[in-house]
């Protein structure tokens, strides 16, 4: 299946589909409602698959086509079985408006439109290859927490043993994202 | 209920035999005349089925499942050797990279059986004592020793005494309970806890997560290897040898046990028990009257029960909005397999005939390995820390030029405890060898053994002329 691969993890994901008649219309109010939701807090259902980097939806080509691109951790046909599994009604809301799409479930059929879809990168770059979505927020988790010990150790009469147990304690937490505030 | 269709289901999937002795033959034949000859001498020994047990119950039980090598050496047709999932076609070996059986865990370092593909058949005998046990064998050994089939070699496996595996923890405490009417009557808390949890509580997990032809979890009958007849009421079986290195866990659990709580006698007794999910008598960690009759809800960061405790990651309990616990009822499996020890064998001398009944391998059984064992991100932790107990110390990702990958030593995280990591933990489990099996209905036994399913050329006459009269 096609799709590169960066550092045996993060894979690249291009697909270019057609769009039904006023489909694009369609596609830019539902993305725009998303963005709205959003904005008030809402939270993005792509976050469902906890191995997306990145993801977009582009409208190309006087709205004829849809483009989707998206990186992620691991193989390719891992990543579409799971979003057919994790985020069918997502998926449906958006490849509604594409001709030929024949639902995310089963996920065999889906798999089977994406890959004749699907156009490989002539050269695929990534920064951070080796490193999956949850290794970064885990650093980030980590990384925050102790800057967060750091600052309990610098005010004045501070307990070390007390910020060592507290520091010990919070690094054994499951990662928390969004990161909270400090 | 769904009308199953139990005197056609292999007894060995749905039905727990509570026989604790077992012999694993594994056979190869030839040409498929030689495999015909020698299912309708095994179909003479009477199989075991789902069927209710006429009273008093059996002394012995038997059944039998195939590779794809084996489909394929019985002349099955290309276009229904087709049908059969990829994972299968491939093999367990072919499949190393997903299962995560790496390093010393590779299929380059298994025992000789288990290493090469020759494998068509595994016959399993179940009994209630050793002695009946190896006299059926016998018996079974010696109708398909006639037929010019090769046995290729044996496997004892045993239930061991009170019901514990070679670390000492109380084994096959969970099952999935399955929605199959006849199977449990009055299903007790301890049973139903194997379900799924749902609003309303408790409740089995459809029958064709676990036997093809039916409704699963998905509300679908998902497509199943064609003709029906040879795929409906067929289950598939994943068969692995692990071999365990008791002194070394021993010894593990004594020495990190000391850095955590140190002086304490019963601390290595704890670690391993936080790290397995039950205490060596099966109790869960954090509850002390039921056994299975429980979940996580109200520990969502695992200050009670570690998140990657063995019994946890294996077995989520219910849907959580985590990534990668969405459809848990999906990942589910019957476990059927029985312990081994093979005198003069070295280090890795016993362990456990691991054997997982489920309706899709990847979807399953490496789906399990892959990311509840062999991964931590699904639980916001990281990705080294894998399963303490089963868990292998590769990555696939850490893959040197020459295609091997280092050793990279799991962690384990037990959040409240007065130091909550565990690091470097050497492996404890080793596979030594495992293969991926097709366990057929009566009808399809029947079928092969009759020369059924095969494209004779006389067959492929009558589709064409069907074909061209439409």
């Amino acid at each position: 299946m096609g799709g590169k691969q960066r550092g045996n993890n993060v894979t690249e994901l291009t697909c270019i589909a057609p769009l039904k008649p006023g489909g694009a219309d369609k596609l830019r109010a539902l993305f725009a409602q998303r963005e709205a939701d959003e904005k008030q807090g809402g939270r993005s259902p792509i976050e469902q698959i906890g191995t997306i980097h990145y993801a977009r939806w582009v409208i190309i080509n006087g709205d004829k086509w849809m483009l989707f691109t998206s990186n992620f951790d691991g193989g390719l046909a891992d990543y579409l079985k799971e979003f057919a599994e994790r985020d069918e009604k997502v998926l449906n809301a958006i490849f509604q408006f594409c001709e030929g799409w024949p639902g995310a479930r089963p996920a065999d059929g889906f798999i089977k439109y994406v890959e004749d879809h699907q156009v490989t990168a002539a050269y695929y770059y990534a920064a951070y290859a080796r490193y999956t979505v949850g290794e970064v927020k885990r650093a980030l988790y980590w990384k925050k927490t102790t800057e967060d010990f750091v600052k309990k150790l610098g005010k004045p009469r501070a307990d070390k043993d007390q910020a060592i147990t507290w520091l010990l304690q919070e690094l054994a937490k499951p990662t928390p994202w969004p990161l909270p505030e400090s | 209920m769904p009308q199953v269709d139990l005197d056609q289901i292999q007894g060995l999937v749905l039905r727990e035999y509570e026989m604790g002795f077992a012999k694993y033959l594994f056979y190869r034949w030839d040409t498929p005349d030689r495999g015909r000859r020698w299912l309708k001498a095994l179909l003479a020994q009477q199989l075991t089925f789902c069927s209710p047990w006429p009273s008093p119950t059996p002394e012995h039980a038997l059944n039998v499942a195939l590779t794809f090598q084996g489909l394929q050496a019985f002349g099955l047709a290309p276009a229904s050797l087709a049908t059969f999932p990829e994972e299968f076609k491939s093999g367990m070996a072919q499949r190393a990279a997903i299962v995560g059986d790496y390093g010393e865990s590779a299929p380059a370092c298994w025992e000789m059986g288990w290493k090469s593909s020759d494998i068509h058949a595994v016959v399993l005998i179940h009994a209630r004592s050793a002695d009946r046990r190896d006299r059926f064998a016998s018996t079974v050994a010696q109708a398909l020793n006639d037929t010019g089939a090769t046995m290729l070699f044996e496997q004892d496996a045993r239930e061991l005494d009170e019901g514990k595996e070679h670390f000492g923890f109380k084994d096959g405490i969970s099952q999935p309970w399955v929605n199959v009417a006849g199977l449990h009557s009055n299903p007790g808390p301890d049973v139903m806890g194997g379900g799924k949890r749902t609003k309303v509580g408790w409740q089995p997990l459809e029958v064709g997560e676990f036997v093809l032809g039916y409704e699963d979890e998905s509300d679908q009958v998902p497509a199943f290897p064609s003709p029906v007849a040879l795929g409906r009421n067929g289950s598939y079986l994943v068969v692995r040898k692990l071999g365990k290195h008791v002194d070394r866990f021993n010894l593990v659990m004594k020495e990190q046990a000391e850095a955590i709580w140190p002086g304490d006698p019963e601390g290595s007794k704890r670690l391993a028990a936080l790290m397995m999910g039950r205490g060596k008598d099966g109790r869960p960690v954090d509850k002390a009257n039921t056994v299975n009759d429980f979940h996580y809800e109200n520990d969502p960061s695992g200050t009670r029960c570690p998140l990657g405790a063995h019994i946890r990651r294996t077995n989520l309990r219910e849907d959580t909005d985590r990534e990668g616990s969405l459809g848990s009822n999906r990942h589910r499996i019957i476990r059927r397999g029985l312990h081994y020890e093979d005198p003069n064998a070295g280090t890795w001398d016993c362990g456990s005939m691991f054997i997982a009944v489920c309706a899709s391998i990847s979807r399953q059984f490496e789906f399990l390995q892959q990311f509840w064992v062999n991964d931590g991100e699904f639980l916001g932790l990281d990705r080294d820390e894998r399963d303490p107990i089963i868990g292998v110390n590769r990555d696939g990702r850490d893959r040197r030029e020459d295609g091997s990958h280092p050793e990279r030593k799991r962690k384990f995280t037990m959040p409240g405890k007065p130091v909550p990591f565990v690091f470097d933990l050497p492996e404890f489990v080793r596979v030594r060898g495992g293969g991926y099996f097709f366990a057929p209905g009566r009808a399809a036994l029947e079928g092969l053994a009759n020369g059924k399913f095969c494209q004779s050329r006389a067959n492929t006459k009558t589709r064409r002329v069907k074909g061209a009269s439409r």
